[in-house]
């Protein structure tokens, strides 16, 4: 049984550890793409319903990041997100609200900045603004009126509510009449995603995981083979 | 076979050579290259080069670790350290050395 098991199974795990090497050398040839088309890719800055390209009660879709979306409904909750940072304004204290729109779904929205500039309101609202991926890193405490980081997993109790992730930087917020809501509204910048390392470093790998990939296989056989030459070399000297 | 062609004196000539170019190579990248990327945020074509350099010199190691260990006759396991040792900063110069003494070993 052995006798018949035992090169299969070696066979299989050698073919297993070959097709990691392939996996290895192709997501390292997907960051080789990634790092060289970093910076190069400009979102399309046309403005698209949040409901066409992301879902709620979801992962955010990675081709919705940097989007400028828009969104009709109101406001249900605030909060306030403290000490964040806004670029070249240092670090502010920001006004955030739950805002729901159809069918029981909410995302949450950085209105600007939390001074008196913003109103809280509860009225129907047409919003255009900038799609992020949710914070990962506290900024302050968590309670009931705070958000140590913009991020929806932290709202997820409120309401019942389906949740977008992520969650969007207002650029412009206009009430039924078409009336623009003036305040202190802050940047929202394309995010631009850092790859660390080198598009030929990062080539020079897949190199290495498909030259692996490659050996794996042949490597017993080589091994077999050169195993053979040696013995039938000792026969001829004897 | 051409590939394995040559005693073992060469294959360990050229498995010291690459032995002692991927550690210096490795050495450069992970106390030199990583820090001065990942720590400063430095983009000089240098700290490019030595990675570059390191990672496309790799499979000429592990080409040059696979025949020593034929020639040897090695163990698999013993192959699988002589291989890995050239992605560690100092493991490749204990491999080398390694490789010397089973060489003088096998020669007495």
């Amino acid at each position: 049984m052995n006798k018949f098991l035992r090169p299969i199974a070696t066979g299989l795990a050698l073919l297993l550890l070959s097709g990691i090497f392939v996996e290895l050398g192709l997501w390292q040839w997907h960051r080789a793409q990634a790092t060289s088309a970093q910076g190069k890719v400009i979102p399309s800055s046309i403005p698209v319903a949040l409901i066409d390209v992301d879902k709620a009660g979801r992962n955010i879709y990675t081709k919705a990041i940097n989007r400028i979306v828009t969104l009709q409904g109101h406001y249900v909750k605030d909060y306030v997100a403290p000490t964040q940072n806004i670029g070249a304004g240092g670090y502010k204290d920001l006004s955030v609200g739950l805002f729901e729109i159809t069918d029981n779904r909410a995302i949450l929205i950085v209105r600007g900045l939390h001074d008196s500039s913003i109103a809280p309101t509860s009225q129907q609202l047409d919003i255009q603004g900038r799609l992020y991926p949710s914070q990962q890193e506290d900024h302050g405490f968590n309670s009931d009126t705070s958000l140590g980081r913009i991020d929806p997993a932290l709202v997820a109790g409120t309401g019942h509510y389906s949740l977008f992730d992520g969650y969007i930087i207002a650029i412009s917020e206009k009430d039924s009449t078409g009336t623009e809501i003036t305040g202190n509204r802050v940047p929202s910048p394309v995010l631009v995603q850092s790859i660390s390392g080198f598009y030929w470093q990062h080539i020079a790998y897949v190199v290495i995981w498909w030259f692996m990939a490659l050996l794996v296989p042949c490597a017993p056989i080589i091994a077999k083979r050169h195993e053979r030459k040696l013995n039938s070399h000792a026969l001829e000297v004897e | 076979m051409k590939i394995l062609g040559g005693g073992l004196e060469g294959a360990l000539a050229r498995y010291k050579f690459m032995a002692i170019w991927s550690g210096t190579f490795s050495l450069l990248l992970w106390f030199v290259e990583v820090p001065a990327h990942l720590a400063f945020h430095s983009k000089l074509a240098i700290w490019a080069a030595i990675a570059i350099i390191h990672g496309f010199t790799y499979p000429i190691y592990i080409l040059a670790a696979f025949t020593y260990c034929l020639k040897a006759r090695t163990s698999l396991m013993t192959m699988l350290f002589y291989i890995l040792a050239g992605t560690l900063p100092i493991a490749s110069f204990v491999a080398e050395r390694k490789a010397v003494e089973r060489y003088k070993t096998l020669r007495s």
